[in-house]
């Protein structure tokens, strides 16, 4: 592996829990708390509720009374799960087998009722699940499946009979003793005839009460250990799902209750406000140098792992996000399965420049600090607002991983408002803020 | 400019930073519009000759800025009957799109910051929104929608998870990076 | 410039008692293309152990690639759509059939009519004799093969004719398209 995968800890700790650790476009920051936010830290709010398949905004109002389901005409295939299209299958011509050169037309093409709907990836059509599959007109489909009672009558009625069955159980027994008839715990020596109360839903309406009537005694609750609990009934019962609404959340520091997302209502891109933290945060990649800088015998094998025993190195690249130049300085914390030696001096990271554009791609490469190259500890280039440092990592002999924690200190300016003229340049503001990070190096290979 | 580059026999650069490989196969490059800072490396095939039927000139491909075509990858419109009418429809690629090596696209429209993984198939008539992400090896088939930040992977692809809210940022920065370091040898 | 590309129709029954120097299309063997058939730019027909019969308005997209691996004639029937990437070995192949982009289909299948086979779907029989590497295994007609696996189901030939016209027309547009396209960018070669 070449690349080093490089985690951010959402909390400064001492204690280094891999759980803990994210990448950092994953990670937000709360400028009250002055602190990183992770996916645990922070509280969802729903915004708006979308449908994935046709964008269109659902009001708040109606989610719930469509089930959180689109109610247009999207709906997904319950073969292969991939949506649907509204298909005219009528025609004038009457010979399928005409020749393609009376087929020219537009008349040919003509798309006329009755419709189905049909799945562009398996060939699936709602032809197959009878007249109810078959429509008159193109549009409103969605409610149309609603409105037929099929689906959710069937979900509803699986549900209901499900939530009584475990009522009973657990009222009626208080405390199922016997571990052969408890639903959750499916006996292996009970007959493995398949899910019948699943096939059952899947008969026609008449035999569907007669069945569900004798579901209701025990015998015939039965849960082989291989079918129990399939993952989708709707696979089993041939019917078109319609397509399940998106939530557009804001996001909120779990602390001190800032917005840190505030998605944009009339755009799906962009944010009102967005506090990611690789704006925030500078960005640390690192990836091994190039193979003339190793060690002799320092070679990756064949995986692309490290070997036991050897010494690496490598670059760290440092990208500054503030548009001002930082301070950062960085010390070892935790290493597994490997000794590392940084430099552990202070180094200048640039300030980031968003005007700059490819003309003063010379002038940064003149302003480029080229220190040395040569050597495999401490600085070697500063250009613009990133800094490339190398380090060496000398995998244990029996090691299974490498991996190094490091704590990173930078220090920055507070943005100050605009110089009054009490203000002096002595009373610039510095801050400085911590935190961690884990650089997994890859799985160390230890058949030498 | 000429100096700047070794392989001018490989590699065109226009005045607006477009790379485009000799080895690429560019059907009827009239009506394909590239904005700038795309680079389009060999054995790519795009179909610009597949345009709107008529005798009007239309434009058949519409590139983005800082847009990347892998090794192989195969663009080309869609088409449908519309009104009895057989035509080729107008693709549509975003800014800083990257797709992937032996990918064959055929989408409606492609969003900004999209990342289409290699050897992906990309049915008639999609339609990718903006920061969407497509894993390797992905069918998704003819008229599906990907929202915005949706990350689809599978034969047919299904959503497997959603993109941070960082993804725009870190998508521009990876390209332009990508570009700045990008070598036509 | 990069290579222009040029599409070419065969207007009457096209032999190929060799090969065809094409610096578009690779074409190889004995190659009998019927009236109507499209052959993109890009593609691939190798008829190198035996010979390959192409029926009446096929289209054959570019990369797509047809091998016959066999020394029997590898007979393939009319109105069938090989998309691009699409690698067809079978044994025969009927008509009105797609392969989709990216399938492939080995020599120990033979394709009947009106068949689908999905995008990136790698088709293999399903049963294999050790003994006998020559079986051959024939779909039903009307099979969808589809998704990861691939799974298959016989589809039941709803909107054929719909079908059978977007092929008309779409036949209709790349016989045409010299005629809409700048003759220097797009090149007609009727053989």
């Amino acid at each position: 592996m070449a690349s080093v995968n490089v985690l951010y800890q959402s909390k400064l700790r001492s204690t280094l829990n891999k759980g803990e650790f994210f990448p950092l476009s994953h990670l937000y920051f709360c400028e009250e708390c002055d602190a990183i936010r992770c996916a645990r830290t922070i509280i969802l709010e729903a915004v708006m509720h979308y449908c994935p398949s046709c964008l269109f905004e659902v009001p708040a109002a109606s989610v719930k009374s469509q089930r959180n389901r689109c109610m247009r005409n999207c709906s997904s295939c319950p073969v292969c799960q991939s949506t649907l299209s509204t298909v005219g299958t009528g025609t004038s011509i009457e010979d399928e087998h005409i020749s393609l050169d009376q087929l020219t037309g537009a008349e040919s093409s003509r798309a006329d009722p009755p419709f189905l709907l049909s799945c562009s990836c398996c060939g699936w059509n709602s032809k197959s699940f009878g007249d109810k599959g078959v429509f008159e007109k193109p549009t409103g489909i969605g409610a149309l499946i609603a409105r037929s009672d099929e689906r959710e009558g069937r979900a509803n009625e699986e549900f209901e009979y499900l939530r009584d069955r475990f009522d009973s159980l657990l009222s009626v027994n208080g405390f199922v003793d016997d571990v052969s008839i408890h639903p959750l715990y499916p006996s292996h020596s009970r007959h493995l005839g398949g899910d019948a109360q699943l096939e059952s839903i899947a008969e026609p309406e008449a035999d569907k009460l007669n069945i569900l009537r004798q579901a209701t005694e025990l015998e015939s609750f039965s849960n082989s250990p291989r079918t129990s609990y399939p993952t989708s009934i709707y696979k089993h019962l041939q019917i078109p799902q319609r397509v399940k609404l998106t939530t557009k959340y804001s996001k909120r520091c779990g602390t001190c209750r800032h917005l840190l997302i505030k998605p944009d209502t009339k755009s799906h891109t962009n944010h009102k406000i967005q506090m990611t933290a690789n704006s925030y945060v500078p960005s640390i990649t690192a990836r091994i140098a190039r193979m003339a800088l190793q060690p002799t015998g320092s070679r990756l094998t064949t995986n692309g792992e490290l070997r036991a025993g050897r010494t690496y190195v490598y670059e760290l690249q440092i990208i500054n996000p503030l548009y001002d130049t930082i301070k950062i300085g960085m010390k070892v914390v935790d290493q597994r399965g490997c000794k590392a030696r940084i430099d552990e001096g202070e180094y200048e990271v640039g300030a980031f420049n968003d005007v700059m554009e490819f003309e003063e791609e010379a002038w940064v490469q003149s302003q480029a600090r080229r220190i040395s190259e040569a050597k495999s500890v401490g600085l070697v280039e500063s250009k613009g607002n990133s800094t490339r440092t190398m380090f060496e990592l000398s995998v244990d002999s029996d090691a299974k991983c490498a991996e190094l924690v490091l704590q990173v200190t930078y220090t920055y300016r507070l943005t100050s408002p605009p110089s009054t003229p009490q203000m002096e340049e002595a009373e610039d503001d510095f801050k400085d803020f911590t935190f961690n990070v884990l650089l997994d190096a890859g799985s160390v290979d230890s058949n030498e | 400019m000429s100096t700047r580059f070794k392989n001018d026999s490989l590699w065109i650069e226009t005045d607006t930073g477009n790379r485009i490989s000799r080895k690429a196969t560019i059907c009827a490059p009239v009506n394909i519009v590239l904005s700038g800072n795309v680079v389009i490396k060999p054995e790519v095939i795009i179909r610009g000759d597949l345009k709107r039927s008529g005798p009007s000139p239309s434009i058949a491909m519409n590139i983005g800025k800082f847009t990347f075509l892998d090794d192989g990858c195969i663009v080309r419109p869609a088409y449908k009957t519309y009104k009895g009418a057989f035509s080729y429809y107008p693709m549509k690629i975003g800014d800083y799109t990257s797709i992937g090596a032996q990918t064959v696209l055929e989408a409606a429209a492609v969003g900004s910051y999209v990342d289409i993984g290699k050897n992906c198939v990309v049915g008639r008539f999609v339609v990718i929104k903006d920061c969407a992400k497509i894993a390797p090896n992905s069918v998704i088939p003819p008229n599906t929608v990907i929202p915005p930040y949706a990350h689809f992977s599978g034969n047919p692809a299904v959503q497997i998870g959603t993109l941070p809210e960082s993804t725009l940022d870190n998508v521009e920065l990876a390209m332009t990076t990508a570009y700045n370091e990008f070598k036509m040898t | 410039m990069p290579g222009a590309c040029s599409l070419f129709c065969a207007v009457p029954a096209l032999r190929i008692p060799r090969s065809l120097p094409s610096k578009d299309a690779d074409l190889r063997g004995n190659i009998t293309i019927s009236k109507g058939t499209v052959v993109h730019p890009k593609c691939t027909i190798l008829a190198v152990p035996g010979p390959i019969v192409i029926g009446e308005n096929c289209i054959i997209e570019e990369a797509a690639i047809i091998v016959n691996r066999r020394k029997e004639a590898m007979f393939i029937g009319n109105e069938n759509v090989f998309q691009v990437g699409s690698r067809v070995e079978a044994a025969s192949v009927g008509s009105r059939n797609t392969f989709c982009v990216k399938s492939r289909v080995v020599s120990t299948i033979e394709i009947p009519d009106d068949c689908y086979i999905g995008p990136a779907c790698i088709l293999t029989p399903t049963y294999t004799h050790p003994q006998r590497e020559d079986l051959k295994e024939r779909l039903q007609d009307l099979t969808v093969v589809y998704g990861q696996n691939p799974d298959r189901r016989i589809g039941d030939g709803v909107g054929k004719v719909h079908q059978r016209a977007l092929l008309a027309k779409h036949l209709d547009y790349l016989r045409n398209v010299g005629k809409f396209a700048l003759p220097k960018y797009v090149k007609m070669r009727h053989v």
